[in-house]
């Protein structure tokens, strides 16, 4: 059964936008000043989504990674006085409750210079850099990703394994939670990318937020880290065997988590879904919960030339062997992807495939890019549904 | 039928005084202070039960004050604890029972979704023939009323199957928790049961045998089982407390992260009541407006009633531990309305 994205309905705007008033106005340093002042830039009034730029320059452009829409959008240059600092603009319409990560582009004659905006204050960090957001109207960013003052924090602590199998030393670090017990069992969940998901996606206060609300059931988690990632990654022998013939049976020895197949989750953004998916491929009845994340699931129906590099082509090459002979290889998974981010084809693509080998596939789109705040919103949805919390159980 | 309470008595009805089990909504912004008040309880002592808050069991500071501070917590989840630790063999059996009751209502989960599913479809059906669209309705009602009473009964066995070969109440350790905590309850002239993990706090009640510490049982041919349960002192409880209370506990909460839940059985409880299903803060976990959800919901408590227990509400049940006239419940069309026990709800 897929979950419909409750989207809030489009937004309106009633009136001029206040460029468009600004623009009708005799402008100098103090009006543009004041008007700056008064809004938060981008300016969205309804759907429309207003960019500015404020500074000399040949030309000036939006950068943003929306699929299918042009990437490079010029902006205008508003007729100042002279000796007044230019101001750029632009209008994009967005759909209600969009998260888009953008940058400013700049041009001085041959040279060109990419930047967050410096009018906006929002700005979402990733392992490659950061990047300005637009939040479009209906969008709210969730209250279970900062701390709450009432959740007891759970514990973490670096787990340092030699693995022989990769035949380096892995770094996990392992999430123990508020009131942790060692004579109560726990259901254990495996992260790819796990700094990036405690750096970039609060996953640690998102863990103790849901478990306090009783949204999800105290669980272990590991956070793994890979070594060389494309490598590691893209269904490699040697990483599954460390997760499920090294990290599993220490786990089990050291730590009181359920030895159950069904109380086991893999999880993964992007190649660390490839990661948690070829995993639990090769040991089927090991890892019976995926939780995918914007996988990088791209495969080709005729010829090799998927156009991904050469990064892909052990995804590619894994995928199509997959997409051949599909094999059950959970009972559950999770997947979510955004609308806007290029993977979106071959994961809705992916969802019936994976649907037909008897797996029940939760499937969750959102407005959203190839980023980890897109990663971290869809986090309750889909460790909620992954190992539900007592919520049904506890009446105060 | 209720689980195993060993060492119920038939009591004489005329005799007894008249002690009462008051049902409290959510207790967030609480008013026990002024009910027990109200019951001419101020100053009494008080036995105090939060097992269901778990390894916060003794964070009872608040509830003592409004207690007055003349409380004894009966530390049921504490004692369980040094009940598992002096007896090793009796907590890997009780660890094994949970495994299979969790293990069984997943199954039954399963099939009462899909159950639940067909409901929703058929009723959402265009009926060109109204007699027979009523007919679908009520076979699917009957299935999920099945498999209610089925699972119910299945637990029950199971339960049943671990006190006849484990035997707790044979064991050093449970006997003397439960002489201590009977002892206690004897010395109160009330019982306080706080809301909280309703699984837990009632393995908890169930191991300490709470059931005839608390209430005697009275012969009454009224009653399809041929006796009621009548407190042998004024006993208050809400959310999980309410919920153990009762014959049936039906687990609810329609306001899930991913999906609206199913309500579903977990067991019988303590049996301290007759003829309710005890819904705490109903108004809040059930969505209340979908109407459809609310028939399926009451038909399946039926003969029992649905009954709210939302904050600011206080129903003090019959001394037989029934529904009063005029309590707000759940009506058979999924409205509240106000209980009649003739079968016809008023206004």
């Amino acid at each position: 059964m897929s979950q419909q994205p409750a989207y809030p309905p489009p937004p309106r705007h009633k009136g001029k936008l206040a460029i468009n008033e600004l623009r009708t106005r005799r402008l100098d340093e103090q009006v543009i000043q004041r008007f700056l002042a008064e809004h938060e830039v981008p300016v969205v009034e309804g759907a429309k989504c207003t960019f500015l730029y404020r500074g000399q320059a040949d030309g000036v452009a939006v950068r943003h990674r929306i699929v299918n829409q042009p990437q490079h959008v010029p902006m205008k240059r508003l007729e100042v006085p002279e000796g007044t600092t230019p101001l750029w603009y632009v209008t994009i319409e967005l759909p209600a409750a969009s998260r888009v990560e953008y940058q400013i582009e700049v041009r001085h004659g041959d040279g060109v210079e990419t930047f967050n905006d410096p009018l906006n204050p929002h700005v979402a960090h990733s392992p490659v850099g950061s990047s300005s957001v637009c939040q479009a109207a209906g969008y709210q960013r969730p209250e279970w990703i900062t701390p709450q003052s009432d959740a007891r924090p759970g514990e973490l602590v670096d787990l340092t394994l030699p693995s022989t199998a990769l035949r380096r030393t892995a770094h996990h670090r392992v999430y123990l939670p508020a009131r942790f017990r060692r004579s109560s069992r726990y259901p254990l969940l495996v992260v790819h990318d796990g700094d990036d998901y405690l750096d970039y996606a609060a996953m640690r206060t998102v863990l103790d937020n849901l478990i306090h609300d009783l949204d999800m059931a105290e669980t272990i988690v590991v956070f793994t880290n890979p070594g060389d990632r494309l490598r590691e990654y893209p269904n490699h022998a040697p990483h599954a065997r460390h997760l499920t013939t090294e990290l599993l049976p220490a786990l089990e020895e050291q730590l009181p988590v359920i030895r159950r197949s069904d109380a086991r989750c893999l999880m993964g953004a992007s190649f660390g879904a490839v990661a948690s998916l070829s995993t639990a491929a090769r040991d089927p009845g090991v890892w019976d919960n995926l939780f995918l994340q914007s996988g990088s699931f791209v495969f080709t129906d005729i010829g090799s030339d998927h156009g991904g590099g050469p990064a892909f082509d052990p995804v590619v090459k894994f995928m199509n062997r997959y997409r051949e002979n599909p094999q059950r290889v959970a009972e559950r998974m999770f997947i979510t992807c955004g609308v806007y981010e290029p993977l979106i084809v071959p994961n809705r693509s992916m969802v019936p495939v994976f649907r037909s080998t008897g797996a029940q596939v939760q499937y969750v789109e959102s407005r959203d890019g190839h980023s980890w705040e897109n990663w971290r919103d869809r986090l309750r949805d889909g460790l909620s549904w992954i190992f539900p919390g007592p919520q049904k159980l506890v009446y105060e | 039928m209720s689980m195993p309470a060993e060492g119920t008595v038939d009591g004489d009805r005329d005799a007894a005084p008249d002690h009462r089990i008051t049902l409290l909504g959510p207790q967030r912004d609480p008013v026990v202070d002024d009910v027990m008040r109200s019951l001419g309880l101020e100053g009494a002592r008080v036995a105090t039960i939060t097992a269901g808050w778990r390894d916060r069991e003794h964070d009872d500071g608040l509830l003592v004050d409004l207690l007055s501070g003349r409380c004894v917590n009966l530390g049921l989840w504490q004692r369980m604890q040094q009940i598992w630790e002096e007896d090793p063999e009796l907590e890997r059996a009780d660890r094994h029972r949970r495994q299979v009751l969790t293990e069984m209502q997943q199954l039954y989960l399963i099939g009462l979704q899909q159950a639940v599913e067909a409901c929703t479809r058929i009723r959402a059906h265009q009926p060109r023939d109204a007699r027979v669209h009523q007919m679908a309705i009520e076979d699917v009602l009957e299935i999920i009323h099945d498999l209610d009473d089925r699972h119910v009964r299945r637990v029950a066995e199971l339960h049943e199957e671990f006190y006849a070969v484990h035997e707790p109440h044979h064991r050093d350790a449970v006997v003397r928790g439960r002489h201590e905590v009977g002892r206690i309850v004897g010395e109160c002239d009330a019982v306080v049961i706080a809301g909280g993990h309703v699984g837990v706090l009632l393995g908890t009640l169930h191991m300490f045998n709470l059931a005839p510490v608390l209430a005697t049982a009275v012969t009454d041919p009224a009653d399809p089982q041929g006796v009621h349960a009548r407190v042998d002192r004024p006993v208050v409880a809400w959310g999980a407390g309410a919920m153990a209370l009762t014959e049936r506990v039906v687990l609810f909460y329609d306001d899930s992260v991913v999906a609206p839940g199913v309500a579903e059985v977990l067991m019988e409880g303590l049996g301290l009541t007759r003829g309710l299903v005890a819904l705490p803060a109903a108004s809040d976990r059930l969505d209340v407006k979908d109407l459809d959800r609310m028939r399926t919901l009451t038909h399946r408590c039926h003969p029992r009633v649905a009954l709210p227990l939302d904050p600011g509400d206080r129903v003090t049940l019959t001394a037989d531990g029934r529904v009063p006239e005029g309590t707000r419940i759940f009506g058979a069309d999924g409205t509240t309305t106000r209980y009649a026990a003739s079968g016809e709800e008023g206004a």
